[in-house]
């Protein structure tokens, strides 16, 4: 569809900016199961504007990219006004665990890099994450990848703090016995 | 490499399919959206009526597009595999669009009557305009007549159909396992001509798979820029009508004293107030005021509870005429009215939080609550910058001001759940104001620099719209609460847009135009008006007015105004008489004499000290004086109605309110209108109220006469 250079450009720019569009489209989707469609259809409209009109308009591919985001965003959702039941965070989450959580998360552990280095593994060890329940998708994507703060992932996810910690922490329990990790 | 890098490497590797991503872009593959909405608007259906059996009249509204392709060749100058390449170039250009096209179908394989009725309608969810039937014996059916009896009869196979349809229900259709192909016919194309695909071509089996994408996205034409950017009643006690004499001997020698005929030489005396009397001229009204509320603001909502906006958000206080109770309150900043109900039964309160407008509150008078709608998804890091809500159609348009660029989105909203459609209008280098919304359309007004375009986007899918007016002119825009209307002010003039009929009409009157939460009505120079069918016509009446005055009129028992961080209650000018009375608006001026005044004036303090049970109170002690007062006041004739109306004893200190009504006296004025030294008559203007700023007024007829010694008043006052 598109010429040579202009499929230059595309990759160049896909490989660039995937990781920021992808995290500025998972922070600010209104539905996060929506997030890899709105991804898909901000690089297709980018795609096909290359086509159309070039690219040599095109200051920063990043900031074209995030910009048909925003439209994506606003026009991918399905259902966006309902009733907010505002839920005080009132954490039962102890400092204690909140303490051995954050040592957990700060150990270094030289395994994890053989680990992903092992695709089929790793893949595991994900699908773990997200198979059985998919808020933990999304609180480890939102935590982890976004670098927001398990309160703000509470707010954007309409959880109660409490619920969002204690499913961080099980989790990575759990796949503590499982992978020895 | 500790836990946390761990996970945030292996979710940023797992959680998209990055090479899918990748693949279905360079495709043109388009991921689908869940619930869209598809309309097939009035004008299909009309277009479909149009044609006569027999006779094929091209209504396609959209003639121009999708024949680019190749060199503009008609379907039946192409062949199978050239048709079917500019078929799936059609959907993709249609992909978005709301325009209506005639659209040839091509079933993959001949269908019963029934089965391409299914296949037709199914996708649109309601009626297709079907123009024309092609059968596999060659035959064609032609006209929705003749279309409507095979669909009845159910016989014979179809191999394709011509239907009038929206551009982007082409890729709908497409997606259907029984259709083959979907393309637009042009004027060009002469249907005794064209015809169906052949699908067992041989020609069209070595053909490729060409994935035309997922279902419905965005046209590109809404793509994003890179950032360079408100009688006399006869009342008149007057009516004295000559009510019978009930006069009781006691008063026989004082009467005689009473006659207006002075020319026997003889001056009688004055009948004088006795000592010690002073009436209550002035009652004054109710009037309440709360305990200290951090009031900014404040309103009744209905005859029970009133809203107030406070320094620390809004709430909602009940009050039962002896005390305010706090109901509900929400905490936030800058709350703003963006809507309200013509009877104010239902809100929409927009807020900023953190220096940024928004949140958006849904407010229903009935539950008394705050609900807060969440809208993140829309307004992201941006900030609210208007909001539309036209109640009768659904249709809620938030307007997102968002670095510059404004994404003008649009939901459908039953006050219970709202769905979102779209953004219906987007622009990178330009100011947008929403003027109006309906069910289809959201109107919006583009200035840039000096120039003024309003735009009519369709309000279910993302499009540049179309431009309906245009000035080279700078512009203030102001929509009516009820998203109805919308005043535009333009170096040529002022005017009122109207949605309906599209067009600018021009403002009656010099002067702010004042919506109010009216619908349809508006002020402008100190007149009313009502807008219909593209018309302008004077109105009158406490009804409009009302609606106009909104934050005074929602309530038949008090009004309220903010005083000192307090909400000061007082008596409704939108009360029940009122409404029902007529009311003057014009400016009375007082031109009585003090005497004249004098005794109107006792006459309204006696009635307020007999109606509110203060006789007694205002020094009036014993039958007797109050006799005397009566007499210093009324004629004879107006005593004895008064006695009568009021069951007053002439033996002891007895009477009744008799449904007199208070009055006070600084809230009338007296207008003489004639005098001829015996007789005096005149009318009293009393203040009802204030209405949208300006004073109402009751009137009643004053008749007087002159004993010769005094003036008295011929008539109760009411």
């Amino acid at each position: 569809m598109g010429s040579p250079e202009i499929d230059l450009f595309f990759n160049n720019a896909y490989e660039q900016t995937f990781s920021a569009v992808s995290r500025y489209v998972a922070s600010h989707a209104s539905r996060f199961q929506d997030a890899e469609d709105i991804i898909q259809n901000v690089y297709t409209r980018f795609y096909k504007r290359l086509c159309d009109k070039g690219c040599d308009d095109i200051e920063s591919a990043e900031a074209f990219l995030i910009n048909i985001a925003k439209f994506e965003c606003r026009t991918f959702l399905s259902s966006f006004i309902k009733r907010r039941d505002r839920v005080k965070n009132m954490s039962e989450f102890s400092e204690e665990e909140s303490a051995a959580l954050d040592a957990e998360l700060s150990r270094d552990e030289p395994l994890l890099e053989d680990i992903m280095s092992n695709k089929i593994l790793a893949k595991q060890i994900f699908d773990d994450i997200v198979r059985n329940d998919e808020t933990v998708g999304q609180i480890f994507y939102l935590h982890f990848v976004c670098d927001m703060k398990l309160d703000e992932v509470a707010k954007r996810l309409g959880l109660n703090l409490s619920t969002v910690k204690n499913k961080l922490y099980r989790t990575i329990e759990r796949q503590k016995k499982k992978y020895e990790i | 490499m500790n836990k946390r890098d761990f996970y945030k490497e292996l979710m940023s590797e797992y959680q998209f399919d990055k090479d899918k991503i990748f693949a279905n872009a360079k495709k043109g593959k388009f991921a689908k959206r869940s619930p869209m909405p598809i309309y097939i608007g009035a004008t299909a259906v009309a277009a479909a009526a149009v044609v006569g059996v027999g006779t094929f009249m091209f209504t396609s509204l959209g003639g121009g597009k999708g024949v680019d392709l190749l060199t503009g060749s008609t379907i039946a100058a192409l062949s199978n595999k050239e048709r079917i390449e500019r078929a799936i170039e059609d959907i993709r250009k249609n992909e978005n669009s709301g325009e209506l096209h005639d659209v040839m179908v091509t079933f993959r394989v001949p269908l019963s009557p029934s089965e391409a009725q299914r296949v037709l309608t199914e996708k649109a969810q309601a009626n297709v305009p079907v123009k024309m039937l092609y059968f596999s014996d060659g035959s064609r059916v032609v006209g929705a007549q003749a279309v409507g009896k095979v669909f009845e009869k159910g016989k014979g196979e179809i191999t394709g159909a011509v239907i009038n349809c929206a551009g982007y229900l082409m890729e709908q259709l497409h997606n259907s396992s029984e259709v083959f192909t979907v393309e637009v016919l042009t004027a060009e194309d002469d249907l005794n001509v064209v015809a169906p695909i052949n699908t067992s071509d041989p020609e069209i089996d070595n053909l490729p798979v060409v994935d035309i994408g997922g279902d419905v996205s965005i046209d590109t034409s809404g793509e994003p820029s890179v950032p360079v950017n408100p009688d006399s009643e006869s009342t008149d006690g007057s009516d004295v009508s000559d009510s019978s004499d009930v006069s009781d001997g006691s008063d026989s020698e004082e009467n005689s004293g009473e006659s207006t005929d002075t020319s026997e030489g003889t001056v009688p005396s004055a009948d004088v107030m006795p000592e010690g009397v002073t009436l209550p001229e002035n009652i004054g009204g109710m009037q309440y005021v709360t305990k200290p509320i951090s009031a900014k603001d404040a309103f009744f909502l209905n005859d029970d509870c009133f809203f107030v906006i406070n320094s620390y958000g809004a709430a909602i206080y009940e009050f039962n005429g002896r005390s305010e109770n706090l109901v509900s309150s929400i905490e936030c900043e800058k709350p703003r009215i963006d809507w309200i109900a013509e009877d104010g039964s239902e809100m929409l309160v927009s807020a900023e939080a953190e220096g940024r407008r928004s949140r958006l509150f849904y407010v229903n008078t009935s539950n008394r609550l705050f609900t807060e709608l969440d809208v993140d998804g829309v307004v992201m890091s941006g900030e609210i910058s208007d909001v539309v809500y036209n109640k009768a159609s659904g249709m809620l348009v938030i307007n997102v001001l968002e670095n510059g660029q404004y994404y003008t989105c649009t939901s459908i909203f039953d006050g219970n759940t709202a769905e979102y459609v779209a953004v219906a209008y987007y622009s990178g280098d330009a100011q947008v104001t929403v003027l109006a919304a309906d069910a289809e359309y959201v109107y919006v007004c583009v200035m840039r620099e000096n120039y003024t375009e309003i735009v009519k986007a369709d309000a279910n899918t993302s499009s540049d719209g179309f431009v309906i007016f245009s000035e080279e002119s700078s512009c203030a825009v102001t929509p009516n609460l009820a998203g109805t209307y919308a005043a535009v002010v333009l170096n040529s003039g002022s005017y009122i847009f109207d949605p309906v009929t599209e067009t600018m009409l021009g403002v009656p009157a010099s002067g702010v135009v004042s919506f109010g939460a009216s619908t349809n009505g508006f002020s402008c120079g100190g007149g009313y008006y009502t807008i219909s069918d593209g018309r302008i016509t004077a109105a009158s009446g406490l009804e409009i007015v009302g609606k106009i005055d909104w934050k005074n009129s929602f309530s038949t028992k008090y009004q309220a105004k903010a005083v000192d961080e307090c909400v000061k209650i007082t008596e409704s000018s939108y009360s029940r008489k009122n409404t029902q009375q007529g009311l003057l608006f014009n400016s009375p001026y007082e031109n009585a004499s003090e005497e004249i005044r004098a005794v109107v004036n006792k006459a309204i303090g006696l009635q307020n000290a007999i109606a509110t049970n203060r006789v007694s109170a205002s020094g009036i002690v014993d039958a007797e004086t109050l006799a005397k007062a009566m007499k210093s006041i009324y004629s004879q004739k107006a005593a004895e109605q008064l006695k009568t109306r009021c069951s007053i004893s002439g033996i002891e200190l007895s009477y009744e309110n008799g449904g007199l009504k208070t009055i006070n006296v600084s809230d009338t004025v007296l207008t003489i209108t004639s005098n001829n030294g015996k007789t005096a008559a005149g009318v009293l203007y009393i203040k009802a109220g204030t209405f949208d700023g300006k004073i109402g007024y009751h009137t009643v007829n004053v008749n007087l006469v002159n004993t010769g010694a005094q003036w008295k008043l011929d008539g109760i006052i009411e």
